[in-house]
């Protein structure tokens, strides 16, 4: 297992008026940091500086991969909040397409896509289209067109929108078992008592500013909030 | 490699959607054919005018001749088609009205606000009184023809006559010289006798001398008597030899020889006038020559088109059968009229599906969900670009390459014979508008903008492709700007080598600035595509 560190300094960035600076915050191996704040926070905008979507205004994002300095867009699985897929292709196709535009041989492709395929349970659906598949079974079809390349760093850009109970309960097993297999997860959601119970590490993003874990204890104190949510509450 | 992918991919998510299958290659194919189907090659039919009856004339004729054309309504006065002509039922109003006891006026009223269509009724009108004024013209000319066939008849019998007074006249010379000569000898017979009468006076005069030199009377008196009478007699006779002398001399200096000149004048006159009547009997008969077609029309105006198409061995054996057909297919109007709009419309084909094609395409690309992911993975610029220009490039080409099948086989025109200019031409053609579309839709990123903004720049395209108003119409500057247009700078090179057999060399500079244009555009749009990828929505 590798040792990973991701390290964001002082990093600002901006979407039309609206800014979120100087964030701060660092994420080791097995790791699973939620990533919140309501809606139209800057969460999405936050993330897409961290995948290279977005030009940083100012900071530094840095990867570590046993203590060496190591491409970040290399190892980085992304599943941005829409699923971002080939509509009219099959889900085999996409998987072929996007193996190949990383740079993927076939038969590593080929290798990933079984396993993929059977660990979020769409083997039988490997021949239907995109535009078939239900909410939850393209959200599943996205996560392993992410995770294609064995990514060791993980970015979900809330994932569980729109999906079922049973459906998330299975997205929050495949983060942790990715976790488990010492990859760093960065997911971004409004399901507090969620976040709560399966991240190790928190990120706030709330009025252009970001609070890591601490400050966000931090802040629940001062606020005398029991539970995000109360906190949420109190704020928002 | 990359490229490749992202050009099947984006092949593949095209061809699965029916909707822009049917979009993007049923229906421009639809509208071809529908174009061809629809397109008319016997000009304007069926088309009304109203012609304006009048007591004072007779415009069966016109009538008669205007309607195997048009459709002809009668009107009885003009302000009645003129109502109609305004209510748009009516494109032209014909009144005719005599202005002298043998002209007429033809009034044409016609409807200006419809230029195109009522251009080929005008001139439709125009053939028909042409038409009339020709056979009019060639009537009369065929009565005076008729009856300048008599005139040498009459000529020659006036020539009779002038042979007869030609002889009279020589006749009466003849007797008149007859006449001068026989005073001439009278003249000298007088001469004679005179000398020999005084010879004979003075022989008598010798002997009355005797007789008075004798002395002897009455001898002597007798020779005085005889010397007097003698004298008398001389001087009588002196005075009548000097009449007739004068008389003579009058008569032959004068009198006779006047006579003679004036006859001579006269036959001279004579001769004068035979030589008149021989030129008016040359120059009837070159009348009598002349035919009335050429007086009725002098100016026959042959149209001799520079571009007549081509039947190769192929075409023929298809007509084998009826050489009729193979003429009327070659020299007949329908084939002649597709194949010099046909390059136009294949052009116009092209602009129109690479514009809507290529920003369609990449539109679907740019608001592809995939699109986000794909830009997280690095070197994808240059694959994105081309995956969206070679896949537009390949499905245009589909309905472009039937186009050119329909052209080559039903309208027989040589795209195969000409494949290296054509595929040139087309493959260029076909890059800029992509290259426009593609840019356009980077630019704006919104597909209902940038459909709006695409017709705008497809009006304005065939605009200044002269596909709407003949850039020969266009002012200096526009016409200038518009002839390097690449709509018409390919227009123009595919021409010449279609019908004209063009060599490559020889459009070498049109290709060249089609190149530079191409080139230029290309530059812009991935500019545009970097600085619109730069900013992620």
């Amino acid at each position: 297992m590798e040792d990973l560190y991701l390290q964001v300094s002082n990093l600002t960035t901006s979407y039309n008026n609206f800014t979120v600076e100087k964030v701060n915050f660092s994420v080791k191996s097995g790791q699973v940091m939620g990533l919140i704040g309501g809606s139209g926070s800057g969460k999405s905008t936050l993330i897409k500086a961290l995948v290279g979507l977005k030009k940083l205004d100012n900071g530094k994002i840095n990867f570590y991969m046993n203590n060496n300095l190591a491409n970040l867009r290399e190892n980085l699985g992304y599943s941005p909040q829409e699923n971002s897929l080939f509509t009219y292709l099959t889900l085999e196709e996409n998987i072929k397409a996007f193996g190949k535009l990383k740079g993927l041989n076939r038969k590593y492709i080929n290798e990933r896509m079984d396993l993929l395929l059977k660990r979020l349970k769409l083997d039988y659906a490997r021949d239907k289209k995109i535009v078939e598949l239900s909410g939850g079974m393209a959200k599943r079809a996205d996560l392993i067109i992410s995770l294609l390349h064995d990514p060791k760093i993980i970015i979900l850009d809330e994932p569980f929108s729109g999906l079922d109970f049973s459906l998330i309960k299975f997205i929050w097993n495949i983060v942790d078992e990715l976790a488990k297999e010492g990859k760093i997860v960065i997911v971004s959601s409004h399901l507090l008592p969620d976040i709560q119970k399966h991240c190790n590490s928190l990120g706030f993003v709330y009025g252009g500013s970001f609070y890591d874990t601490k400050q966000l204890i931090y802040i629940m104190k001062q606020k005398k909030s029991s539970s995000l949510e109360d906190l949420f509450e109190k704020l928002i | 490699m990359k490229t490749f992918t992202l050009t099947i991919v984006s092949i593949k998510e095209f061809i699965r959607n029916w909707r822009s299958v049917i979009l993007l290659l049923v229906l421009p194919l639809l509208l071809i054919g529908s174009f061809f189907v629809s397109f008319s090659t016997e000009g304007l039919q069926d088309l009304p005018i109203g012609v304006i009856t009048n007591d004072n004339v007779d415009i069966k004729e016109i009538n008669s001749r205007l309607s195997e054309v048009l459709v002809t309504k009668e009107f009885v006065d003009i302000d009645g088609c003129l109502f109609e002509l305004r209510q748009y039922k009516q494109y032209a109003c014909v009144e005719v009205i005599r202005n002298t006891q043998f002209g007429y006026d033809l009034n044409l009223h016609y409807d200006n606000t419809k230029p195109l269509v009522i251009w080929g009724i005008v001139n439709q009108i125009k053939i028909t009184v042409d038409w009339i004024k020709k056979e009019k013209t060639k009537e009369i000319v065929a009565k005076v023809l008729e009856q300048a066939e008599d005139a040498p008849g009459y000529i020659s019998k006036i020539e009779s006559r002038i042979n007869n007074l030609q002889s009279n006249f020589d006749n009466y010379i003849s007797t008149l010289d007859s006449s001068i000569s026989n005073i001439n000898d009278l003249k000298l017979n007088q001469q004679s006798y005179y000398s020999n009468s005084i010879s004979n006076l003075n022989a008598i005069d010798q002997y009355a001398g005797y007789l008075i030199s004798s002395g002897q009377q009455p001898y002597s008196q007798y020779g005085s008597d005889i010397k007097s009478k003698n004298d008398l007699l001389r001087n009588n006779l002196g005075l009548q030899n000097n009449e007739i002398n004068a008389l003579n001399s009058d008569l032959l200096n004068n009198d006779l020889s006047n006579v003679r000149n004036s006859l001579n004048n006269n036959k001279n006159v004579l001769t004068e006038i035979r030589s008149n009547l021989n030129s008016l009997n040359y120059y009837i008969s070159e009348i009598n020559k002349i035919d009335p077609e050429t007086i009725a029309d002098p100016i026959q105006l042959k149209f001799n088109p520079t571009y007549l198409p081509e039947i190769n061995q192929e075409t023929l054996s298809r007509y084998r059968n009826n050489i009729s057909d193979i003429d009327a297919l070659i020299k007949g109007e329908n084939l002649l009229t597709f194949q010099v709009i046909f390059p136009k419309i294949l052009l116009l084909i092209i602009m129109f599906i690479s514009l809507l094609t290529s920003s369609f395409i990449c539109l679907n690309y740019i608001e592809s969900s995939a699109t986000i992911r794909i830009k997280t993975i690095k070197r994808m610029f240059i694959p994105s670009f081309l995956a969206i220009f070679i896949s537009s490039f390949l499905i245009i080409i589909i309905p472009i390459i039937c186009v050119i099948i329909l052209g080559n086989y039903l309208f027989l025109l040589p795209f195969f014979d000409k494949a290296l200019i054509v595929s040139l031409l087309i493959t260029i053609s076909i890059s800029i508008y992509s290259l426009l579309g593609i840019g356009l839709s980077y630019l704006i990123k919104k597909k209902s903008l940038t459909l709006i903004v695409s017709i705008f720049l497809l009006i304005f395209l065939l605009f200044f492709s002269g596909f709407i108003l003949p850039i020969e119409r266009m002012g200096r500057i526009p016409a200038q700007i518009a002839s390097n247009f690449p709509g018409n700078l390919a227009s123009d090179a595919l021409n010449k080598a279609i019908f004209y057999d063009q060599p490559l060399n020889s459009l070498n500079s049109t290709i060249l600035i089609l190149a530079l244009i191409l080139i230029g555009i290309l530059i812009i749009v991935l500019i545009i595509k970097y600085f619109r990828d730069k900013k992620i929505d």
